[in-house]
């Protein structure tokens, strides 16, 4: 089979001088080996002109073939095919820019706000301009995911002109942003396709019960029994009462034990005692009888001194434990008497310092529309977080990418304006039904100090002739006097109270509102405060119980008082609304008029309250009464028991008396005896003296005779003698 | 990643410009020094990518280097820094940085100009190293290589043959 020939590339079929040889092929052909073939397969013809050689070999074809592509390929700097493509590219963003630009961005914009909303959004001519920075629309709306034949939004047309001389140095200028017929919760011509939505349960609040409903009592509504029972936790008596209760059983159990004890002692030595009054102190008669009886008694004695001490001792620490429970008694009755003062505090209304109950009321009306605010702004910073924590989830992701350093930006300077600034924003909507609001914003930036003026923003809403005006500084320049005020001017409102203030009997109120205040930034707190000041005229109640004191009281106040003065301060931070202060002369007036009735009331309760509270005490105190009568008969027993060993030691004393009288009369009798004794020895005695002294003065006489009878005889003797013996030299 | 590889084997031993090659390196390099996500590395990746280079030793040098890179990173910084921060060429750069569009190259930062001027001080040496990379190449190691029983013997290992198959597969449309 024979091959087909294949045909020699063009380039080598034409006949070159040396020099274009050179230029167009050889210099072309970079590999030494594909050079060194070309120049061998080429040769010189007529007149010096290189041209290939006619048998060329059919294997060098192929690469002859390759060849030339290559050498083709290889002219020029800039390759075609590239270049086709940069055109495709920029051909490509032209037709976008003037054909599919303005229905892409609906479809981009439909869908990111589809995803961002759950619900189906449409934009109505949306154009954009990349040279003149201009983004705008015709309409918007968006439906409400929970509520698919309503809007959650819709606007009218929206303007947006951005600057693109400074976009090119990087920084975003908005030189005005228009949104205009903006509505919230409209209808919607057709149903909303569903989407995929996260169904969010619609958290219902928790209910607190707010202090004004605990004093939203009517008179017939005041039942001071179950206000006792709703209280009876914070009542310090009845809880004084239950301690005192224990106390006096613990008493009564220990001392009727001890008095117990105290009897039977008592009794054995009354058994003692009677056993002594056998003793007959007249049927004694001698000492030794007396000095027995006498032992017998006081034997027992000690006994019943001891017991009587000891009775004494214990009715002494009796009546002081009598004395502490009889003093929680009076603490009872003190504690009763600041339980009804606190009772009564509850129902007493008249009292500027008390709950007042026009302040109440305006409270609660105040703090249910401001919630309602601040829950409208929560949702927007809802979808806001939703927004950043996308946005945030993208950068990090960007992050986890680069590897490399960040480096350090060096600044050069560049005109005093912020990065970011957007002029002046303009939004408007509303309906006749809801009310026409305008908002117009001014200078709003990211670098505040760059700027010689702070942002500012003023805002209207009209409602017939109902009208709100704010207008106010957010200054967030360093060293701003003050960063945040705004001054709040809505005349001519519409004040209603629907729900009515049960308090007052008043089932509903309107009234006309002139509203002014100020609203400024509190940096300590980290919140705004806002100071109202609301003046209501042209007020009219509605009651359906109009026979009550109050209710008449009430209408009478309305119907004299031309306007009312309320005041409140509303602190909001970061963590809700702090704080709701609302004050009204209304109170004062109130006061004045229903204060009396309140306070009679107020004092009615009280009686009553002491009546049943002495009453629902005297049950408590059931066993104080059973302690008073137990300690009586305690106290008596122990008296009767004293008595009675007095009474012992009274006989035992009488006893020992009569012993002591008989033992007197005995010693009396047994001296007188002696007397007589001893006067009748004496008389012996001195009449023997008298004999013994006449005996012995007779035998003195006797003997002085005799011895004057011997002396006589002695001398005589002795003269004898000596007169028969004579002494030699004598 | 085979792919650039077969590319960059097709290109090395084909009737490319070595220049082409050379050139298509020492813009992958230059590339790799800048850090991406600003102004600057994209207008360069497009003037890269617009002159006649190899692409595939574009991207693979630049696929390469990027991994290195990031360890000379500190000296770019300082580099970077000294150049931003000279006195003589202060009025230079504001008004440089007043230019429109100029802002978005991020030239401020201190890594992209030492990654910038680096890879302008690198562009000829690097040029020139691979020029004359190509050439000893394709004079003395291709024929070699062609002829070389090891090589022939290499081939048959799996991923070799993967590479070489995509090569011939390449040089096809070479």
């Amino acid at each position: 089979m024979n091959k087909k020939k294949q045909k020699l590339p063009t380039i080598f079929k034409k006949k070159y001088s040396e020099k274009k040889l050179k230029k167009k092929i050889l210099k072309r052909i970079h590999i030494p080996k594909d050079r060194e073939m070309i120049k061998e397969l080429f040769i010189p013809g007529e007149k010096g002109k290189f041209e290939i050689v006619q048998e060329i070999p059919e294997e060098l074809r192929p690469r002859l073939k390759a060849l030339a592509k290559s050498i083709k390929k290889n002219k020029g700097v800039v390759t075609t095919w590239k270049a086709a493509i940069i055109l495709i590219i920029v051909g490509s963003a032209l037709v976008f820019n003037l054909f599919f630009k303005d229905r892409v961005i609906k479809q981009v914009l439909e869908q990111g706000l589809e995803s961002v909303f759950q619900a189906e959004s449409s934009v109505k001519k949306p154009q954009l301009s990349l040279l003149k920075g201009v983004f705008s629309y015709e309409s918007l709306q968006i439906a409400d995911s929970g509520d698919l034949s309503r809007n959650l939004i819709e606007t009218g047309s929206a303007s947006f002109k951005i600057s693109i001389a400074e976009l090119t140095r990087k920084r975003i200028h908005i030189e005005e942003s228009s949104l205009s017929g903006v509505q919230w919760d409209t209808e919607r011509e057709t149903v909303a396709k569903a989407k995929e939505s996260k169904s969010e349960e619609g958290t219902e609040g928790d209910k607190k019960e707010s202090p004004l409903d605990v004093l939203a009592l009517s008179s017939d509504e005041m039942d001071y029994k179950s206000l006792l029972e709703e209280q009876k936790e914070n009542l310090k008596s009845f809880k004084l009462i239950d301690s005192g209760n224990e106390k006096i059983d613990a008493f009564i159990e220990k001392w009727s034990g001890i008095f117990d004890e105290k009897e039977k002692e008592i009794r054995n030595i009354t058994k003692e005692v009677e056993s002594l009054k056998t003793i007959n102190p007249r049927s004694i008669v001698s000492l030794d009888q007396v000095l027995s009886a006498k032992d017998q008694i006081e034997s027992v004695y000690p006994k019943v001194e001891e017991t009587r001490n000891s009775l004494m001792t214990l009715r002494s620490d009796f009546l002081e434990e009598k004395d502490q429970l009889t003093g929680l008694y009076d603490e009872v009755q003190d504690v009763m008497e600041d339980d009804i003062y606190y009772l009564k505090g509850l129902t007493d209304f008249s009292s500027g310092d008390m709950k007042s109950l026009a302040s109440g009321a305006a409270e609660k009306y105040i703090r249910k529309r401001w919630n309602d605010y601040y829950e409208k702004g929560l949702k927007a910073l809802e979808v806001y977080e939703k927004f950043k924590t996308t946005k945030s989830e993208n950068t990090t992701g960007d992050k986890q990418k680069e590897l490399r350093r960040e480096g350090r930006s060096i600044p050069f300077y560049s005109p005093e304006l912020p990065d970011v600034l957007v002029k002046k924003i303009l939004l408007s909507g509303g309906t006749d039904d809801t009310g026409v609001m305008k908002i117009e914003v001014n200078s709003l930036t990211d670098d505040p100090d760059k700027l010689d003026e702070p942002s500012s923003f003023q805002a209207e809403w009209l409602n017939g002739s109902t009208s709100i005006t704010l207008d106010g500084i957010a200054d967030g320049r360093t060293n701003a006097q003050q960063p945040f005020f705004m001054e709040i001017l809505s005349p001519s409102n519409i004040f209603e109270i629907n729900d009515g203030i049960s308090t007052l009997q008043i089932d509903a109120l309107k009234s006309q509102a002139d509203i002014s205040g100020i609203s400024y930034s509190v940096p300590e707190k980290e919140g705004i405060m806002t100071e109202l000041k609301i003046q209501l005229k042209d007020i009219e109640i509605v009651q359906k119980d109009s026979d009550n004191f109050i209710a008449e009281a009430v209408l009478d106040i309305m119907s004299t008082i031309e306007t009312v003065d309320v005041e409140a301060e509303i602190l909001v931070t970061r963590s809700g609304i702090e704080k709701i202060r609302v004050k009204t002369d209304l109170d004062n007036i109130l006061s004045d008029k229903i204060g009396d009735y309140i306070k009679g009331m107020a004092d009615r309760y009280e009686e009553e309250i002491r009546e049943y509270l002495t009453a629902y005490i005297s049950d408590y105190l059931e066993g104080n009464e059973l302690l008073m009568s137990a300690m009586n008969a305690i106290g008596a027993d122990s008296l009767d028991q004293l008595s009675s060993v007095d009474g012992i030691k009274k006989l035992l004393d009488s006893k020992i008396d009569e012993i002591e009288s008989e033992k007197q009369a005995i010693i009396d009798k047994a001296e007188k005896l002696m007397a007589e004794a001893e006067a009748r020895i004496k008389t012996e005695a001195d009449a023997a003296e008298k004999k013994a002294r006449e005996e012995a003065a007779r035998l003195k006489a006797e003997a002085d005779a005799a011895e004057r009878k011997a002396r006589e005889k002695a001398d005589k003797a002795l003269q004898d003698a000596a007169d028969k013996v004579k002494l030699p030299g004598f | 990643m085979i792919t650039f590889i077969a590319k960059l084997f097709v290109a090395m031993n084909s009737n490319s410009r070595p220049s082409e090659l050379a050139s298509g390196i020492a813009f992958g390099f230059w590339l790799a020094l800048i850090p991406g996500g600003n102004l600057l590395w994209t207008a360069l990746f497009i003037i890269a990518f617009l002159l006649k280079h190899n692409l595939a030793a574009l991207l693979f040098s630049t696929g390469l280097f990027k991994l290195l890179i990031p360890l000379v990173d500190p000296l770019l910084d300082s580099f970077g820094g000294w150049i931003l921060q000279m006195s003589a060429l202060q009025d230079f750069f504001t008004n440089l940085y007043n230019i429109p569009l100029l802002p978005y190259s991020n030239f401020n930062n201190t890594i992209v100009m030492g990654g910038f001027i680096t890879g302008i001080l690198c562009w000829i040496p690097v040029y020139f190293i691979f020029l004359s990379l190509v050439k000893i190449y394709r004079k003395k190691v291709a024929p070699r290589f062609a002829e070389n029983k090891i090589v022939t013997a290499l081939k048959k290992v799996p991923i070799i043959s993967k590479i070489s198959k995509a090569a011939r597969k390449l040089s096809k449309f070479a």
